[in-house]
């Protein structure tokens, strides 16, 4: 504890300064008195007696000097000292304090941005009571890690698990609120009754689900989201007990969540949104039929139970339900991830790349501003001698300079943070929807905090070298020196070329990794979808189709549709309009495995052919203007009644009929409750529909009439502007049906965008930061050559008297910024080949050293350090002879 | 009889020892170590009250303000209990270290 004393002596000191000053000059006033007193009683004449007590005093100021810091109060003083001049200085030098703290600006803002993303991503508690000990349970398969579960297994886990202390079910559901006002769509899920437990999340209001609420038929109780309560009900206190017509049906709202909490697992999430309202699934003993998967769920980790050790049980109990339901389980594991790595995703890898840029960036800025320093420093030789001369030790110079360079940083902090605030905006605006998942991005007392590290270190980081280096003075030969020897400055020009070398090749790293994904980001816009997605508007509508509500039998629904898209048609504007149950590039889709008529089926579940699936109406293919290849489209007819037709893409033809018409082939889904030969009648062109980055599979499409889902999105072709038929194509649903609310209303083309917005996110940012190291790197480059031209002024002209033409000097002065340009590239090439790798998996069909990115970069590069080398090299050629020569 | 430059360990150990007497203000300290060596040690009076101040700060001695035998107002050192152990200690270390370069330097 000793330093704690040391500091209080230090900081009281410094408070009483004025009291302990005079009582140190009482104490010395009162011996000297004393002393000459003496001196007068021994004989001594008053003046000699007062100079003998002088001397044999010592050195007042010294003495004075020296009990002042033991007193304490001086270490603080020297700092405030420090800092005054230091402020003087950077003053009186505006244009060297503008470049540092813009520079020191940029890398400490971006850094500060990202790392609120980070943080709040990666870092922030979750909303939930104990969060880590969370985990999401998928079952799985070949084709994915996260695979929805059947109801069926989900029972079985509950029963014979012993790792988790609680397993909770949960799907999502659009459903259509009415009652008091505006029907409206919310989304919502169907819980088993321990989902809040599980969560360990409490109602702020009311209550959450009981056993009892879980009952068949007792389960018409909901919890609403803070935002539905807010939005929907004024934030009534009284809202508990209210009733609310839900999907048709009277439900009692039994309890509101607190604002922070947003449950919603976007994987495989079939809404997209955050739900809103939560309802109680009644656990009927025909769930435990085993049939379809359609399921997530969320477990508690038992107290000292491991997620290797649930993994590992859940590995047996899943080889064990394989083994005894193997036609439905065979080739599904289980798969147990954390939380929070379900929450942050894809997007985790995207933003530890960002952060090891910006920390690129921050480390060229520190390199720039530490060469401006070593500039400067050898400007300062002389005021830094003198003061040595008059007293000030080793010690103290350096702390006069880290003094300095930490009161740059904290103004390029400050000015930084002032970046941030706004980039952190600016991140928000362009971040992909899983950003939404997480709380407020903002920056927070945590992120502060970070910032005032990062100001701490980048102050000593880029001081401390040009700061050792000036302080490292020999006093006589500086003092003689008129600026015309270079040979003091021969060391710190060495370095300024190392940090140069640094800047340059880390610039060109972040280049090379921004340059990959630019390079498949362009790939991926380009690739083709299979349909023209200009002016197509799109509009989900979800009828109440539970038992009991509006819509509860499939001739309602297909009576619904028809009739909606029959109205539809004859709106002014529209080119075509039709329906597909799955809206495109949601990410949404059903595969299911299908036997073909004649055809032994494969022994295995994984060897099963497979097929995506999509409801549609007749239209929709002229709509999306995805081209028929043979056969024919359906007839209005097949789509009302059902007439067992199907339409398959090209790719299911070529991977099941290679050498075979596919057409008149009936094929058999296992997907219907009835499952029934349909037969192929047409073949058309291959089109994307989960995603871009998605490999074209095979695709079946089926008319309404034979998967009447409550659920369809319409697609309308417009003949201008999609936005402006908007208006009239809801009328048509609100006359249809007032009661019915109207989902999301997009058009495609911004469906399309968004799905690749993380792919965006990425690649934007990545190639802002490149610019920017780019930037300051030839900012960095100019900066020590034009030092280094101005330094050897002088040596140019006597090259000049004997015969040197401007050219040489031109080429002298290239030759000497182009070696530390192509060291940079041969190092940043290096370190490039090992850390893209790291990008890997954010690139589409780009490699991670694809040799265009790898030549064109380097060149564009050493381009633009050629440009800011020539400025100065040319200001060196075209110097007077004369002027030369009298160079100081 | 010639004069002896004080080492600064040595100059806190007589302090410690002036003081062990009972309050003193600096210039008495002074005044009794000139007297006591028979003016054979010579202190530079001023670096005295550093060597006070750091005891000080160490806890080896307190101080407050008095009034002198000529009813001045002067700041009187007293030593701690950890100050009086520091003088053990010390004079303890002085007597091992002058009897061991007495014998070495009695070897003729």
């Amino acid at each position: 504890m000793s330093w704690l004393k040391t500091i209080w002596w230090q900081l009281s000191g410094f408070f009483r300064k004025g009291k302990i000053e005079r009582r140190i000059e009482e104490e010395f006033r009162f011996h000297l008195e004393m002393r000459t007193q003496e001196n007068i009683d021994r004989g001594m004449a008053p003046e000699e007696a007062r100079t003998q007590a002088r001397r044999q005093f010592g050195n007042l100021t010294y003495l004075t000097e020296v009990s002042r810091e033991i007193r304490g109060g001086a270490i603080m003083d020297m700092l405030w000292q420090d800092l005054r001049y230091g402020v003087r200085m950077l003053v009186k030098s505006p244009g060297f304090t503008a470049v540092a703290v813009l520079t020191l600006a940029l890398g400490i803002g971006a850094n500060t941005a990202i790392f609120s993303v980070t943080h709040a991503v990666l870092l922030r508690a979750l909303p939930y009571g104990d969060a880590d000990r969370l985990v999401i349970v998928w079952e799985k398969n070949q084709r994915t890690e996260q695979n929805v579960i059947s109801p069926a297994n989900f029972f079985n886990w509950q029963e014979q698990n012993s790792v988790f202390a609680g397993l909770a079910a949960f799907f999502d559901t659009r459903n259509s609120l009415s009652g008091d006002g505006e029907p409206e769509e919310v989304p919502g899920q169907i819980t088993t009754d321990n989902l809040f437990s599980v969560l360990g999340v409490q109602a702020m209001l009311g209550r959450t689900f009981t056993p009892e609420d879980g009952k068949p038929g007792q389960n018409n109780v909901v919890v609403i989201s803070y935002g539905l309560w807010q939005r929907r009900f004024g934030g009534d206190s009284n809202v508990i007990g209210r009733k609310v017509i839900l999907n048709a049906v009277e439900h009692t709202v039994i309890g509101v969540l607190p604002p922070e909490v947003k449950w919603h697992v976007r994987r495989n999430s079939q809404t997209g949104r955050a739900a809103e309202l939560w309802k109680p699934w009644a656990i009927t003993s025909d769930l435990r039929q085993f049939r379809g998967r359609f399921i997530c769920a969320v477990a508690r980790l038992r107290d000292g139970v491991t997620l290797q050790q649930a993994r590992a049980e859940m590995g047996t109990i899943a080889g064990r339900l394989a083994e005894q339901y193997k036609q439905f389980n065979s080739g599904y594991g289980i798969n147990v991830v954390p939380l929070r790595q379900q929450f942050a995703g894809e997007i985790r890898l995207a933003l530890l790349v960002l952060a090891g840029a910006v920390g690129f960036v921050l480390l060229i800025a520190c390199a720039n501003v530490a060469n401006l320093l070593l500039a400067r420093a050898s400007a300062r030789q002389k005021e830094i001698a003198v003061r040595a001369a008059l007293g000030a030790g080793r010690v103290r110079i350096l702390r006069q300079l880290l003094t300095e360079s930490l009161l740059l940083a904290a103004l390029g902090g400050v000015a930084g943070l002032v970046l941030a605030w706004w980039g952190t905006k600016v991140l928000v605006s362009l971040s992909p929807p899983e950003l939404g998942d997480f709380q407020h991005v903002e920056i927070s007392a945590p992120v502060l905090g970070f910032t005032f590290a990062v100001v701490l270190l980048t102050g000593v980081v880029f001081g401390l070298v040009p700061a050792t280096e000036a302080s490292k003075i020999r006093l006589s030969g500086t003092l003689k020196e008129t600026g015309r020897s270079l040979a003091g400055n021969t060391r710190s020009r060495r370095l300024g070329s190392a940090l140069v070398v640094a800047e340059i090749a880390l610039a060109l790293v972040l280049l090379l990794g921004a340059g990959l994904l630019v390079r498949s980001f362009l790939r991926l816009q380009g690739v083709d979808t299979g349909f023209n997605a200009r002016n197509v508007l799109t509009m989900r509508v979800a009828l109440p189709g539970a038992p009991g509500a509006r819509y509860n039998d499939d001739a309602k629904r297909i009576n619904f549709f028809t009739q909606a898209l029959e109205r539809m048609q004859t709106l002014p504007g529209i080119e075509a309009v039709g329906a597909i149950n799955y809206t495109p590039f949601l990410g949404l889709g059903t595969t299911t495995g299908f036997d073909i008529e004649g055809r032994p089926r494969p022994p295995t579940v994984q060897a099963m052919n497979s097929t995506g699936v999509c409801v549609t109406d007749q239209n929709f293919f002229r709509a999306l203007e995805i081209p028929l290849k043979r056969g024919r489209l359906f007839t209005e007819q097949e789509v009302r009644e059902k007439r067992n037709v199907v339409v398959i893409n090209e790719a299911l033809a070529k991977k099941y009929f290679p050498n075979e018409d596919p057409l008149g082939r009936r094929l058999t889904i296992a997907l219907s409750p009835q499952p029934v030969p349909t037969e192929i009648i047409g073949i058309v062109g291959d089109a994307k529909h989960t995603g871009l980055d998605q490999q074209t599979e095979p695709m079946s499409y089926w008319p309404i009439a034979q998967g009447p889902y409550p659920f369809m999105t319409f697609v309308l072709r417009t003949r201008g502007e999609p936005a402006a038929v908007a208006a009239a194509v809801r009328h048509v649903v609100q006359t249809l049906d007032p009661q019915q609310p109207i989902g999301e209303v997009r058009t495609l083309s911004s469906l399309v965008g968004d799905s690749i917005a993380r792919q965006r996110f990425n690649t934007l940012l990545l190639a802002v930061f490149a610019v920017v190291a780019l930037l300051l790197s030839a900012v960095g480059i100019y900066g020590v050559m034009s030092y280094g031209v101005a330094q050897r002024t002088h040596e140019v002209g006597i090259r000049t008297a004997l015969g040197a033409t401007a050219a040489d000097i031109l080429r002298l002065v290239l030759k000497q910024g182009m070696k530390l340009t192509l060291l940079g590239v041969a190092v940043g090439m290096l370190a490039a080949v090992t850390l893209t790798r790291l990008l890997k998996n954010l690139l589409f069909s780009v490699g991670a050293t694809d040799p265009l990115t790898f030549v064109t970069l380097p060149l564009l590069l050493a381009s633009v350090a050629l440009l800011a080398c020539y400025l100065p090299a040319r200001r060196a050629a075209k110097v007077d002879l004369l002027v030369a020569l009298r160079y100081e | 009889m010639a004069k002896i430059d004080l080492l600064q360990g040595t100059l806190d150990m007589l302090v410690l020892k002036a003081l062990s007497r009972g309050p003193m203000h600096g210039y008495e300290v002074t005044r009794w170590i000139q007297q006591t060596s028979d003016d054979a040690l010579q202190v530079e009076e001023g670096s005295l009250y550093p060597a006070l101040y750091r005891m000080e700060k160490r806890g080896w001695i307190t101080s407050e303000e008095g009034l002198s035998e000529n009813n001045r107002r002067a700041r009187y050192y007293k030593l701690t209990r950890a100050g009086r152990k520091q003088l053990e200690t010390e004079s303890s270390a002085w007597d091992r270290l002058t009897e061991a370069i007495a014998k070495v330097m009695q070897t003729a």
